[in-house]
């Protein structure tokens, strides 16, 4: 029998990843559970609020692992955790579980930082993500992956949004601003991690954090420098010092508030420029370096060259040219 | 972090693995490497973050003659981040053909190999933040760039490398994070080097000395001393620490402050162009977001067969201080001159004569063509006064197709150019610098030959003309007298202490702990502007440094720093 297994959080972008691969890798029946569910050819939609401990209840006695993608507002992620926490430690045979953590977790630390490192979170998300991982690490059998900046092929975080500021000139080369670590992790291989977290005997307990193996971290100046070009967002923009507070202090809460008004008024807000927010500028000078090796020995893991993943995430950004070939 | 000599008790012990004397590109790209390693690097800089004019003062000196030369205040910068506070930021790296011994260039041949620098260039690159390391017009440009020039053909110019251009990047500014959140790295302001302590046998430096304006003096010992305090004032530290070594450090042979370069630059004659031959005059950006710029390069088998110096050219605007020129953009600059820094200044405005009457030809310019005046004070403002990614210079199309040849040309080692200590003290009590700056025949003939040749090419090209007045070379070479900023040879490099004063290593001959980095190391000039090999060295100095120290030498360092700790 093939095993059951429920992706929280599956219309996300990393709970999309997920649910697809594990249902393309075959041996595993997918039920992808949200609040709004899209049906999908080879899994099982399920509507559910995975805030909810009733709701919660009525699937997992029936499942042999649990992938929690879950995200949003720090209130919803705890409330997530505590519900997902009570029902499993209510199993009598605690299936496996796969939390999605983040490296928000260790706030503004810097230098190297392994799995041990103390937790230091800083930002409302990162705090309701240290909370998640307290209460679910109590629970038997739960794998914790803390992901750095995910980015790939529809990543709209660190992906489609810097793209949009690279083809803006709104972001480029940010001189001393841009000197931070950039702690990139291909979608793919969060989702490789996943599966590993999801399969392998012997994780259970045990913390992973996943980004780029230490010599291949770029910078965020280099990060952005080479997906500009790969983009053909060209010449590459300097982006001078004073122009940062400009977009963090001046233009994001305008934008916050354009967002909040269009929703007020029933219109779709996503035609709206990016932001460049307060925690963007600060991470971009974090001179933070995730230590990955543990993911990569127990997890049997090959980070994707980072050249690769630029290359391929740059070709699903690129526009087809709206020209037709004289026939 | 970054501590200040002044808050520090008076007489203090500092100790460190390394030691860096200066915090200009040559020091900040020596010490970036350590960051967050093992060793403890201590950056003793003699000024403040910011200019102080007493700091600054303790440069000035005594020049031989000063239409040779300009006063030694200028083009250089006692504070934080050294002169990348000022420079212009023109990349190139040297040439192959620089490294060589030539037959005819007496002193020439460096001990290392341009393939021994090569790798250090593309991190050099990086740090000056002028883009990848790609000099030549075919790699920066897969896309293709028109021609320079249409139609120049020649055997002896190459328009294909180019110069990048740094922000200008102030190394100060850039860096002073990086250096601040690294533990194992200190930076140590208005902490004036007054000598070099040896020990008994002169084998090693036992000790840094150094002082404040304020009245304050401090100590320093290390495993490794390194000056890296520009050209000139590496030159006047050696001379002056004479307490063990009474020619000073490193000068058995009489050569600390000998072979002191510059470079010979000048704007000279009128490239008149045929009607319809394309030109392309001001800069490219490259895909990086980098300013560009093609030159008329005197390939190596050329100057060997001439027997002259590396050698450059620009096409450039006419002199700016002739208002003959018609062109209200470059009046306005010459009406803007109280505006314009010293070391910009002069250079755009020559010392000419400033009549009343030229003052209204240049009015009279402006006002008859404002829309090109407003444009280009438009343009300055915003790509360079604005911008952090600053318009290099000054570039105006001509409304006819004339120009200006701008030249940049290496000066050929000459021991009889030199620096010594002169007889007046500053206010450290440490002897100021004379200098005597000499060039010989062989300059003038480098860039008369290059010239005639450019334009002999010019001619069988059949694209116009070049004219020039070949007895106005030397004058118009020596106008604003030694090209600024550059100070080269001070304390070159050679295999023997016979011939230089650093060996390969940038070890000074005789001393197992102390080392030079910057300009003065160079035997030979160039045609390049000096930065990016500044750093290129420094970058290799820094891996040299710590293969030594992961090693555990040297042990004549060694004895006091484990006294110091007992």
């Amino acid at each position: 029998m093939s095993a059951r297994i429920l992706v929280l959080g599956g219309s996300g972008y990393i709970g999309q990843q997920v649910a697809r691969a594990l249902a393309a890798g075959g041996g595993a029946q997918v039920i992808v559970a949200s609040r709004r569910p899209r049906a999908v050819p080879g899994q099982r939609a399920l509507a559910l609020d995975a805030r909810n401990a009733d709701a919660l209840a009525g699937v997992i006695g029936g499942v042999d692992a649990v992938v929690n993608c879950v995200t949003g507002a720090p209130a919803d992620i705890r409330a997530n955790a505590d519900a997902l926490a009570a029902t499993l430690r209510r199993q009598a045979r605690a299936p496996r579980l796969v939390h999605l953590s983040s490296m928000a977790v260790y706030g503004a630390s810097t230098g190297r930082v392994d799995e041990g490192s103390p937790l230091a979170p800083q930002s409302g998300y990162g705090c309701a993500k240290r909370d998640a991982e307290e209460a679910l690490r109590r629970c038997a059998n739960t794998v914790l992956l803390r992901p750095g900046c995910v980015y790939g092929p529809g990543s709209l975080q660190w992906s489609v949004r810097i793209a949009q500021l690279l083809r803006e000139r709104r972001l480029g080369d940010l001189g001393a601003a841009g000197d931070g670590c950039c702690n990139l992790v291909h979608v793919d291989d969060v989702v490789a991690a996943v599966r590993q977290a999801l399969y392998r005997d012997g994780v259970a307990g045990r913390t992973f954090n996943l980004s780029l193996a230490d010599a291949e971290l770029p910078t965020w100046n280099e990060y952005f420098v080479e997906f500009a070009r790969r983009l053909g967002a060209v010449p590459v923009a300097r982006i001078a010092a004073r122009r940062l507070p400009f977009e963090t202090q001046l233009l994001a809460p305008l934008l916050k508030l354009a967002e909040l008004g269009l929703r007020q008024l029933g219109v779709d807000a996503s035609g709206l420029p990016p932001a460049i927010t307060p925690s963007m500028r600060t991470l971009w000078q974090q001179r933070i370096r995730l230590d990955s090796r543990r993911a990569a020995a127990e997890l049997v893991l090959r980070w994707k060259p980072l050249d690769e993943g630029l290359a391929e995430t740059a070709a699903s950004l690129r526009v087809a040219p709206l020209t037709r070939q004289p026939a | 972090m970054i501590i200040d000599a002044l808050e520090l008790p008076a007489g203090a012990d500092l100790q460190a693995d390394v030691c860096i004397v200066g915090s200009g590109a040559a020091g900040i790209a020596l010490a970036l490497p350590f960051a967050d390693g093992r060793h403890e690097v201590l950056v003793i800089e003699a000024g403040g973050i910011r200019h102080e004019p007493d700091s600054q003062a303790l440069y000035t000196g005594e020049v031989a003659d000063a239409r040779l030369h300009p006063p030694l205040d200028r083009y250089r910068e006692r504070r934080f981040g050294g002169s990348t506070t000022t420079w212009g930021g023109r990349c190139v790296p040297f040439d192959p053909i620089d490294f060589e011994a030539r037959d005819y260039v007496p002193h020439s041949g460096w001990p290392i190999g341009y393939e021994t620098l090569r790798p250090y260039y593309a991190r050099a690159t990086q740090l000056c933040e002028a883009g990848e390391c790609a000099f030549d017009a075919a790699s920066a440009f897969p896309r293709g760039l028109p021609p320079l020039l249409a139609g120049f053909d020649s055997a002896s110019f190459s328009t294909d490398t180019l110069e990048r251009f740094s922000c200008p990047t102030d190394f100060g500014r850039r860096y002073r994070a990086r250096l601040e959140a690294a533990a194992n790295l200190r930076v140590l302001l208005h902490a004036n080097v007054t000598g070099l302590e040896l020990d008994r046998d002169g084998g090693a430096v036992s000790a840094v000395r150094a002082a404040s304006l304020g009245g304050k003096t401090l100590r320093v010992r290390a495993r490794c001393v390194i000056l890296a305090a520009g050209g000139l004032e590496n030159a006047r530290l050696l001379l002056a620490s004479d307490e063990v070594q009474r020619a000073g450090i490193g000068n058995a042979h009489d050569l600390v402050g000998r072979y002191y370069m510059c470079h010979l630059a000048g704007t000279t004659g009128t490239l008149a162009l045929a009607p319809g031959v394309a030109v392309r005059y001001g800069y490219e950006v490259s895909d990086d977001g980098i300013y560009c710029r093609r030159r008329f390069a005197l390939r190596a088998d050329a100057q060997r067969r001439l027997g002259v110096g590396n050698f450059i050219a620009r096409l450039h605007h006419p002199r700016i201080t002739d208002p003959a020129h018609g062109s209200g953009a470059l009046s306005l600059l010459y009406l803007a001159k109280p505006f314009i820094p010293y070391e910009y200044a002069k250079r755009l405005h020559g010392d000419d004569a400033h009549g009343v009457g030229r003052w209204f030809a240049h009015l009279g310019n402006l006002v008859r063509d404002p829309l090109q005046a407003f444009a280009f004070a438009w343009q300055m403002l915003t790509q360079r006064k604005l911008a952090e990614r600053k318009f290099p210079s000054i570039i105006i199309e001509p409304r006819r197709p004339r120009f200006s040849l701008d030249f940049h040309a290496e000066q050929l080692p000459n021991p009889d150019s030199r620096v010594t200590l002169g007889s007046e003290r500053d206010a450290l009590g440490m002897r100021r610098l004379r200098l005597d700056w000499r060039y010989r025949r062989d300059d003038v003939d480098t860039v008369a030959r290059a010239l005639a040749t450019f334009a002999a090419d010019v001619r069988a090209s059949g694209i116009g003309h070049y004219d020039y007045d070949a007895d106005a070379i030397e004058a118009e070479m020596l106008r604003y007298g030694a090209y600024g900023g550059h100070h080269i040879g001070t304390a070159r490099m050679a295999r023997s202490p016979r011939d230089g004063v650093v060996d390969a290593d940038l070890r000074v001959h005789g001393v197992d702990n102390l080392f030079v980095a910057g300009a003065a190391v160079f035997p030979t000039s160039s045609q390049a502007n000096p930065t990016l090999t500044i750093v290129a060295l420094s970058l290799r100095l820094a891996e040299h440094l710590q293969a030594r120290l992961a090693a555990g030498v040297p042990l004549a360092a060694a004895a006091p720093l484990r006294e110091l700790a007992a």
